[in-house]
């Protein structure tokens, strides 16, 4: 009997216990699988690494079959929508949520860390994001960029910014991170390998903003030729330079499973039968005698062409009986492991295109130098890019139909400098190409794509994503793909 | 005592003997005593029973557990046979309530229902759940697929939470116990339906199920109850001890076969091909008609190329499965003398799916024991151990894995079942016919999901009864598993240079995955209950109480991404870094709580509860809340003696309550994350360490350090009536639930920077209607008797508001089953809650259509103009949901069959959308694959008015594998069913047959389950029942899910 009770009051002082540490017994809910802070060079690499995700998979894939390196291949249909300008408000939702929430808020963190005390990767951060915001709106239109990533502060439905605002918003914000590379603090910490782009080297990134202001002043060359010319006059002379041979921004991958470029995964996920030379980009490699054709494409591997060059035009490969009931994807020309190999870079930004931005800055006479020069440093820089022998350069750009032509008017020299920027950017920078293709009208022998579902017009432009369009009452009224941005006025 | 003395003067004796109407069996233990006397006995084990009786005339009262009380004058017999019945109607009955306490139905001013072990059995399922599909109204339980080992859903008056668990509480034997279902880490691709933990429980080791429907019936319990709750009470001693006898032994063995229960209608008329034209390596039938003649097919080899007749294999697909099978075997021992009673039990289930080489094995055994330890204190203990494995189906869209996905795809003239040997050099990766698909048996071999799960329920109680009217009664219980679980995808590659290589196979560069979780939970109550007659007609019973729980959470994670040996699979065999994650939750939480009972003259109720929950997960300033409720029941029949001839019975219930509920650990402060980088594609993606450096990125909710609990506000009447003897009864019941200041992450534009901030917000309110008819058609003399009974539930949820400036939310977050990605063709989809819409409505990607319904085309193709916003199709709620139940009983055999029925609600399904696709369609075939116009459809005019359209479509294969299969508001379907769900026919041998075997009762039965199917018309692929993510709260998705199954099969059960 005795026993019972004991054990009786004990099971009851248990309970009391309970109650008696009641403020302890509850102090559980500090995540023990997260932590509550890092540090910036945590966030710097995963800013540059997930920006690259974008830009080098699913950005590099619309820009290739709208620049029309690329098409569809028969025998599959991944991509048909592209050919097809069949692009719908979810189709590029992930790039969109993606590069907001993640590199772009990281990339605010770093600087709102770091601003005070840190200010190399405040002023690395602030490049970026503008680099970001460019590409958004160039491929979207009005995008929210003043009230953008601020949830903390209660903005939660952010206005849509007019493009010309958010251009006229990106000089600051490159201004602001030049002043935070050029402020020494004394205890300022540079990035090392956590920098997956320029390793922490300060000059380089002042490079690069400043070759990143001179592409966003060249893009309103239509639309506002005044302010590009004097933002162009007031950099050419401010002393930092642009990229030149060698720094090209980019950041590199490994051979290794889950480490790899993300366009080489995406297409072994797939399958290589979906993404097969267009031959707008192919026709014009065999005819000027590219040597650059074999680091663009893989030849043929069976049928007819087996060991040769072999593309479809833009959108025909999914045309009923196209090529015979046998048809296979190894009959023709896919991107080659130059430029979507398991270690490719993803290009930010190369030099060839520092190149032929100043050549035709110069061409236009808003920048002083020799258009001529700067054109051919474009395209040995491309070969040199490609690890081809400088000499082919030379032997390439010698040739009448791609030598420069000094002589002629201004927009036979825009036409070259451009046509050469396109080609140089195939399957490695397939965006940058489609925007400055939208801007100039070259490369002039582009087709309205022959699966066309949208009549015989280019698209030009992305639709607004479904997730922002659902829950930001901000978001402008859907566009048509046909749609053109602010800047593209020809 | 006088009364006896003057009667033992002249008396005479009556013998006779008590039988079972239900099945002829003579009953024990009944007490037989003289009307208006003490003096009486007890039937003894035979039935028998012998009474000495004064010589006057006398009338005998009958009376025992279970079985309706009867009168019965002997006049001058010396001998009787009593027939007696049971008490069907159980209005009296006993059920069990929160924290196990036992009270009187008619005294409850709320509704529950109660599942007996028969009831449970019956269709030998070896899930508890699904053994109530059809039985309960007002609740809805979904079975997610037929594949071995799947989970369970069930869901009481619509739930509660926009994003939260809105299951109900689990309690077993007074425990709380979980039904987590944790998924495979790909629900898109790599589908596996794991199982649910109150699954693993043995339907034959359950005495009762009782399910408390509205938060008013589970206040007592807490926040976790606010669904409602579901209260198991297992086996104990007390059964044999009530049968009469010291111990009793149980033996069943059962065995039942499974096959598809509907597999999808598929066309015969065209094969292999595209374009109405030939192409031996396509995965689809686009191809040409079916001519018969002897052709080439697949791959050249060595230089030779097989033949086969080009026309249809109409059991194609059929053929393919197995014949699924299930033993059950099944001892117990119970027993108990004056003051200890003991249940023991060992079962043994074995399944073998009907997707080839699947299995399920699950072993329980359970031990348990109560004791008088003196005049004052008592006590139990019970150890259930559950040991399951299971080498489960892979579901899902990918190809190198789910064979299912293969399965559909397969061109009407290649034959399955021929495919089987896939090292076969015609068949193996390298020649296998179709470059776009994998064999589907190589699918099935080489891969596979293996979960090991060791489960243990325990608890123990001691309860002190200090006097007649005060007792304190103390438990401590756990619920605590291991899940160990493997996961192995085979190398795919190719020889180079071969068929498959050339052009262009997907690979895959292997995978191998080990998880263990680690779950504990442990649940502590101290409870004083004290009751007192205060009046003559007025008694109180007072409980308070104290309760802790720990929940208690670990897994670890460990991957093998790329394998290097084909066909060894161990973490050591990875090629390159493997990845690890672990990750720990606790949750905590205390509460006290206080019910007052009143009952006036045992026919007015009133009972009312009040609970103060401490929770460890909402901020230290909000994390003490307080709720209370009110319920009161009136037996007008008792009150007014309004009982006769017609009328039996009359009660009127009402009750108010208001629960609430805490959050989810860790909600309360943003943290940072490991960067997830991906394009939504296997193996594409970027996992930090990159390179050798460490990479986070700041997580995606905003902090908020105000959360609040959210609350549930429940109100519901109910009326009781009982008609002829009760041989007809109506329950009915009306519930209003609004569910105010969700906590739930309220998601923001990404361009806020954020994916959301948790926030309490929201109205989300179910209201409806249960009905329960029963009848006795027929009773006849003879011994025939019919009891049927109809349920129906209507349940009406609309989501009310959600937050300010938001209208729609969407249900897919954590788990975003359709990916945002190009050229994915099935996107375009997702279950989201919309404000004015029922709980969980389809927004989908749809054909534009003019205000009458008319599909607008192209004018210049001919083709669907798709909608460039996403339309609400319309809900996965079901209008109604009704069964009925029949048994009927003639002697000793006895056969029931229920229908179970759901009208209304829509669903995804991606096996229609594959299957026109792969033009394996039936519907593909509209007039003959030509070219045609549209039916119904119109062209848009300048005007914005619309003319009919007259422009045919280039060719059929674009109009359907282009725009019907990708679109999803095409690929819907109605997710009506009728379903036969559960047939029983049992005979028990009689006595007499086997009074001189060892044996007290032989029962042998013929069960099925699921026989029988009825779809909606246009529903010719699924069961609507499937769905591809398990118990939570997105359903309305099938996802590649394998077909439900039927099942038929026979079992005995022994008595000693």
């Amino acid at each position: 009997m005795k026993r019972f009770k004991i054990k009786f009051i004990l099971i009851l002082s248990i309970t009391t216990f309970f109650s008696a540490c009641e403020k302890d017994f509850l102090d559980v809910n500090k995540n023990p699988n997260q932590p509550e802070q890092v540090e910036a060079k945590q966030l710097l690499p995963t800013a540059i690494a997930h920006t690259a995700y974008v830009m080098g998979d699913e950005y590099q894939i619309i820009g290739g079959f709208w620049s029309q390196y690329w098409t569809q291949g028969p025998t599959g249909s991944q991509y048909n929508i592209y050919d097809q300008y069949l692009i719908s408000n979810t189709t590029f939702d992930r790039a969109w949520s993606d590069l907001y929430a993640d590199p772009l808020m990281d990339l605010k963190d770093i600087i709102r860390k770091t601003e005070s005390g840190n200010s190399k990767y405040a002023g690395i951060a602030c490049i970026l994001q503008a680099y970001i915001f460019q590409v958004l709106t160039d491929l979207h239109g009005d995008i929210p960029f003043s009230e953008a990533l601020k949830a903390e502060e209660g903005i939660i439905t952010p206005k849509f910014d007019s493009q010309s605002d958010i251009y006229d918003g990106l000089i600051p914000l490159i201004d602001k991170g030049i002043n935070y590379l050029n402020t020494y603090l004394g205890t300022d910490i540079y990035p090392q390998e956590d920098d997956f782009i320029y390793h922490g080297d300060v000059d380089l990134w002042l490079k690069f903003a400043n070759t990143l202001k001179l592409k966003i002043y060249m893009r309103q060359s239509e639309v506002r030729p005044g302010v590009a010319q004097a933002g162009i006059t007031s950099i050419s002379s401010n002393g930092i330079g642009f990229l030149e041979d060698g720094e090209d921004a980019q950041m590199f991958f490994i051979d290794q499973l889950f480490g790899q470029n993300p366009l080489y995964t995406q297409i072994a996920a797939l399958g290589s039968f979906n993404i097969l030379a267009s031959n707008s980009a192919l026709n014009y490699l065999i005819n000027n005698n590219d040597p650059r054709i074999d680091s663009y494409y893989r030849r043929a591997t069976s049928g007819d062409s087996a060991g040769l060059h072999n593309g479809i035009n833009q959108g025909q490969g999914k045309e009923p009986n196209f090529g015979g009931p046998d048809v296979v994807s190894g009959w023709f020309s896919k991107p080659s492991f130059v430029v979507v190999g398991p270690e490719s870079p993803v290009v930010f930004m190369s030099a060839a295109e520092s190149y032929f931005l100043q050549a035709e800055a110069v061409a236009r006479g808003w920048m002083t130098g020799d258009a001529k020069a700067l054109y051919e440093s474009g395209i040995t820089s491309s070969f040199v890019h490609l690890e081809k022998d400088p000499a082919e350069a030379v032997n390439y750009y010698s040739q009448s139909a791609i030598d420069f032509p000094t002589s002629g008017t201004l927009e036979d020299q825009i036409k070259s400098i451009i046509t050469q920027k396109w080609i140089s950017m195939n399957g490695t920078e397939s965006v940058e190409a489609w925007s400055e293709w939208r801007r100039t009208g070259f490369p002039d022998f582009l087709i309205v794509s022959m699966a066309s579902q949208i009549g015989n017009f280019f698209p030009g432009i992305l639709l607004y994503p479904n997730s922002e369009q659902t829950l930001n009452p901000n978001t402008p009224p859907q566009h048509n793909v046909k749609d053109k941005v602010w800047w593209d006025v020809n | 005592m006088c009364i006896s003395g003057t009667i033992s003067a002249q008396n005479r004796t009556i013998t006779g003997k008590v039988i079972a109407k239900d099945d002829g069996m003579t009953i024990p233990g009944v007490s037989v005593i003289i009307k208006g006397s003490t003096v009486g006995t007890v039937t003894d084990i035979n039935g028998t029973f012998s009474l000495e009786v004064p010589q006057s005339s006398v009338i005998l009262v009958f009376s025992s557990v279970g079985m309706k009380s009867l009168e019965y004058d002997p006049g001058t017999s010396s001998t009787v046979e009593i027939i007696m019945e049971s008490d069907v109607m159980k209005l009296d009955e006993v059920v069990v309530t929160a924290n196990a306490i036992e009270r009187e139905k008619r005294s409850l001013g709320y509704a529950v229902t109660s599942v007996s072990n028969e009831e449970l059995t019956k269709g030998r399922d070896r899930s508890i759940l699904n053994s109530m599909q059809g039985k309960v109204p007002g609740i809805q339980i979904s079975n997610g697929s037929g594949s071995v080992g799947s989970s369970s859903r069930v869901v009481i008056r619509g739930g509660t939470s926009f994003l939260g668990n809105n299951q109900p509480l689990y309690v077993i034997d007074g425990v709380p116990m979980d039904n987590a279902s944790y998924e495979s880490g790909d629900n898109l691709n790599r589908q596996v339906d794991a199982g649910s933990r109150v699954n693993d429980i043995n339907p034959q080791d359950i005495e009762s199920v009782t399910v408390l429907k509205g938060p008013a019936a589970a206040a007592l319990y807490g926040s976790r109850a606010s669904n409602g709750a579901v209260m198991i009470t297992t086996k104990s001693g007390k059964t044999a001890k009530t049968g009469g006898k010291n111990a009793e032994m149980t033996f069943s063995s059962g065995m039942t076969f499974e096959t598809p229960l509907m597999l999808p209608e598929f066309q015969n008329t065209y094969g292999q091909g595209l374009f109405k034209a030939p192409d031996l390596r396509e995965n689809t039938s686009w191809g040409a008609a079916f001519t018969g003649e002897i052709l080439p097919y697949g791959n050249e080899v060595d230089g030779i190329q097989k033949t086969k007749p080009y026309s249809a294999i109409p059991d194609n697909v059929k053929d393919f499965f197995d014949v699924g099978h299930t033993y059950t075997n099944d001892l117990s021992v119970s027993g108990g003398g004056e003051k200890s009673t003991y249940y023991m039990s060992l079962g043994k289930l074995t399944q073998n799916g009907i997707m080839p080489g699947t299995e399920y094995k699950r072993t329980t055994f359970k031990i348990s024991g109560t004791t008088q330890l003196s005049n004052k204190f008592y006590s139990s203990a019970s150890v259930y151990y559950i040991k399951s494995k299971g080498d489960l189906s892979i579901q899902g869209q990918n190809t190198a894995t789910s064979p299912w996905e293969n399965i559909i795809q397969t061109p009407r003239d290649i034959s399955l079942v021929d495919l089987k040997d896939y090292n076969d050099k015609y068949n193996n990766l390298d020649n296998f016919y179709s470059p776009y698909t994998t064999n589907p048996w190589f699918a099935l071999n080489e891969n596979s999901y293996i979960n090991n799960v060791d489960h243990l329920l325990g608890n123990v109680m001691l309860g002190y009864k200090a006097n007649d009217w005060l007792d304190i009664n103390y438990r401590i219980g756990t619920d605590f598993y291991d899940d160990n679980r493997e996961e192995i995808s085979a190398i795919i590659a190719y020889t180079p240079g071969s068929n498959n290589d050339e052009q262009g196979a997907a690979t895959s560069p292997g995978r191998y995955e080990v998880t263990n979780i680690t779950s504990r939970e442990i649940n502590s109550d101290l409870m004083i209950t004290a009751k007192k007659k205060l009046t003559e007609s007025l008694n109180l019973r007072v409980l308070v109480g104290h309760n802790v729980r720990e929940k208690h959470i670990t897994g670890q994670v460990a991957t093998a991404n790329a394998l290097v040996i084909p066909g060894f699979y161990n973490l050591l065999n990875a090629d390159g870094p493997t990845t690890s994650s672990n990750f720990l939750n606790i949750n905590r939480q205390y509460g006290i709580y206080g019910n007052i009972d009143l009952s006036y003259k045992n026919y007015l109720f009133l009972g009312i509860t009040g609970r103060n929950d401490w929770s460890s997960t909402l901020p230290e300033k909000n994390n003490s809340f307080f709720y209370p409720s009110v319920n009161s029941s009136f037996v007008f029949s008792d009150a007014f003696d309004l009982t006769g001839k017609y009328f039996s019975f009359g009660k009127i219930t009402a009750s108010y309550a208001k629960v609430g509920k805490a959050a989810e650990p860790y909600v309360l402060v943003n943290t940072y994350k490991q960067p997830d980088i991906t394009d939504g594609y296997i193996n594409s993606q970027l996992n930090f360490p990159v390179q050798g450096v460490a990479g986070f990125t700041l997580g995606n909710v905003v902090s908020n350090p105000d959360l609040e609990p959210e609350f549930t506000k429940a109100f519901e009447v109910g009326l009781d009536l009982a008609f002829i003897n009760e041989r007809v009864g109506i329950t009915f019941n009306y519930y209003d639930n609004k569910s105010e200041g969700q906590i739930f992450t309220a998601p923001f534009a990404a361009s806020t920077g954020f994916g959301g901030k948790t926030i309490n917000a929201g109205v989300f309110t179910n209201k409806g209607i249960e009905a329960l008819l029963r009848l006795t058609p027929i009773d006849s003399k003879s011994g025939f008797r019919w009891n049927i009974s109809f349920s129906y539930t209507k349940n009406k949820s609309m989501v009310e508001e959600i937050y300010p400036g938001l209208d729609q939310i969407s249900l897919n977050i954590g788990q975003s089953p359709f990916s945002a990605n190009p050229g994915n063709s099935f996107t375009g989809g997702s279950l989201v809650l919309q404000e004015g819409q029922p709980y969980g409505a389809l927004l989908v990607t749809a054909f534009e259509r003019d205000p009458n319904g008319n599909v607008v085309v192209d004018p210049t193709t001919g083709y669907p103009i798709i909608a460039s916003d996403d339309i609400i199709a319309g809900t996965i709620q079901p209008d109604y949901l009704a069964g009925v139940s029949n048994s009927l009983s003639y002697k000793n055999i006895s056969l029931g069959f229920t229908f179970d029925i759901r009208k209304g609600g829509l669903m995804f399904s991606r096996t229609k959308s594959t299957m026109i696709f792969a033009g394996t369609d039936p519907i593909t075939t509209y007039n003959d694959r030509e070219p045609f116009v549209i039916p119904n459809s119109v062209v848009q005019n300048p005007d914005g008015s619309y003319s009919p359209n007259t422009t045919p479509i280039g060719d059929a294969l674009t109009y359907w594998s282009g725009f019907v299969s990708p679109t999803p508001n095409e690929t819907l379907i109605d997710a009506s069913y009728v379903k036969l769900r559960e047939v029983s026919l049992t005979y028990k041998v009689p006595l007499r047959l086997i009074h001189k075997s060892p044996f007290s009762a032989v029962a042998i039965s013929i069960t099925g389950r699921n026989l029988w199917i009825k779809t909606h018309k246009d529903n010719h692929y699924i069961d609507p029942e499937a769905s591809s993510f398990g118990n939570g709260n997105a359903q309305g998705f099938e996802y590649g899910t394998l077909p439900s199954v039927k099942s038929y099969g026979a079992n005995i059960r022994l008595t000693f």
